[in-house]
């Protein structure tokens, strides 16, 4: 039995490690055939600011994605001793909110789709390092740019409940919905719905995962809320306050 | 069946956005036309009526729920590697050996055992030259069995040279083009 277990955790970490591979070299693919194509004169002249900036936020992916796989590696050793080595920091949501849009971009140009922040001035605040709460949403927005349908708009609503001081932030897309029983599996670890493999081959099936683990660090939850043609990512960070 | 064979234009056949854009720009530059198939179902459609003068073909597409019988009914690996039914269904439409480039990052024994059968090119991403000089290699090259060549732009690269990385052409591979 114990055999069989280990068996089934080591083809597991190999299946992950494979779809994080796939995740890191596909792009970086991309920046050497384009880098080279640039050097070889190969780019119209027009075209290679864009070419230079598309390669920079396939840089920038990579970096995420090997951000996220040394955030689960670090977490899951020692997850108490990772809270205590992260404490009394506090994040501006608004401000990570704007940098995590920042990373897509590019890529929302090539889908024309936008991420919109329905409030930009109210400086919610909650205790949290501002480096892992932005994780979440570049997650969040990842997960967005790539099922959501395309030229629609990714939506950021946030309010604070007022009885129980929590931060309430709606990530919305435009997407066809998960199905009502997958609305929890999704935050597995490796899980990736059908839908998903439909509309991209190939992904991680960490983000959302890592999402919940983040947020499980500040006491917080997050969920899934699906309906036609829409989807609601809900995190719920506690004791926040302008 | 009679194809349209469509000697100045490349199908890429990838769903990753920034992959198809450099190679975009690459066979642009060598003056081809580029169609792209973001998916199995558009992939296969392209081939269908069409040969190209080149199809390069990503492992790792999306699969719409209808093909998932037809690439189960073909074996696992299909189901793994959804580009492997692109690539049978090029190679079985008078695409020859050359010109049909499995593109993957995936270093598979199946999809090298795979690719050797119907006697393609298999080539891992990663080195993005490697499957420069397979083009610069075969550029010139006449498809057998199709309509006569127009003249050819010369592709303005290197002169033509074997890339030591590149996957061993299969011994067979001559026969079959």
């Amino acid at each position: 039995m114990n055999n069989s277990v280990h068996r089934d955790e080591q083809v597991f970490s190999l299946t992950l490690m494979s779809n994080f591979v796939h995740q890191v070299v596909n792009p970086l693919n991309a920046v050497c055939g384009t880098l080279d194509n640039i050097v070889k004169g190969d780019v119209p002249s027009g075209s290679i600011k864009q070419r230079i900036n598309a390669s920079q936020s396939q840089i920038e992916y990579c970096i995420e994605l090997i951000r996220n796989l040394a955030f689960l590696a670090e977490y899951t050793r020692d997850p108490e001793g990772y809270r205590q080595r992260h404490p009394g920091k506090v994040t501006v949501i608004p401000q990570v909110l704007i940098e995590a849009a920042l990373f897509f971009q590019e890529t929302g140009r090539k889908k024309r789709m936008k991420i919109h922040l329905a409030d930009r001035d109210t400086q919610y605040k909650v205790n949290g390092d501002p480096d892992l709460l932005r994780q979440v949403f570049i997650n969040l927005f990842d997960n967005g740019v790539k099922y959501a349908h395309p030229a629609t708009d990714i939506i950021v609503k946030s309010h604070i409940q007022k009885k129980s001081n929590a931060l309430l932030i709606e990530v919305i897309n435009s997407s066809d919905p998960v199905p009502l029983d997958l609305w929890e599996r999704i935050f597995e670890v490796g899980f990736r719905g059908e839908n998903a493999q439909r509309l991209v081959a190939s992904g991680t099936g960490l983000g959302l995962y890592i999402c919940r683990l983040i947020v499980g660090i500040y006491d917080g939850s997050i969920k899934y809320t699906g309906r036609a043609n829409e989807s609601t990512f809900t995190i719920r960070l506690p004791g926040a306050w302008i | 069946m009679i194809f349209e064979d469509k000697l100045e234009t490349v199908l890429v056949i990838d769903d990753e956005p920034f992959q198809t854009e450099w190679l975009t720009d690459y066979f642009k530059a060598r003056g081809f036309e580029v169609v792209q198939a973001e998916d199995l179902q558009s992939a296969l459609d392209a081939l269908e009526k069409t040969r190209y003068r080149y199809v390069v073909i990503d492992l790792s597409i999306p699969v719409s729920p209808a093909l998932a019988q037809p690439l189960a009914a073909l074996g696992p690996e299909f189901f793994k590697y959804p580009g492997l039914m692109a690539a049978r269904k090029a190679r079985s439409t008078g695409h020859n050996s050359f010109q049909v480039i499995v593109y993957s990052v995936h270093d598979s024994d199946d999809v090298n055992s795979y690719t050797d059968l119907i006697v393609c090119r298999y080539i891992l991403k990663g080195r993005p030259r490697e499957l420069k000089l397979h083009i610069e290699d075969t550029i010139k090259r006449e498809p057998h069995g199709w309509r006569s060549l127009s003249k050819r732009p010369v592709p303005t690269g290197p002169a033509t040279r074997k890339s030591p990385r590149q996957k061993p052409a299969p011994k067979n591979k001559d026969r079959s083009c």
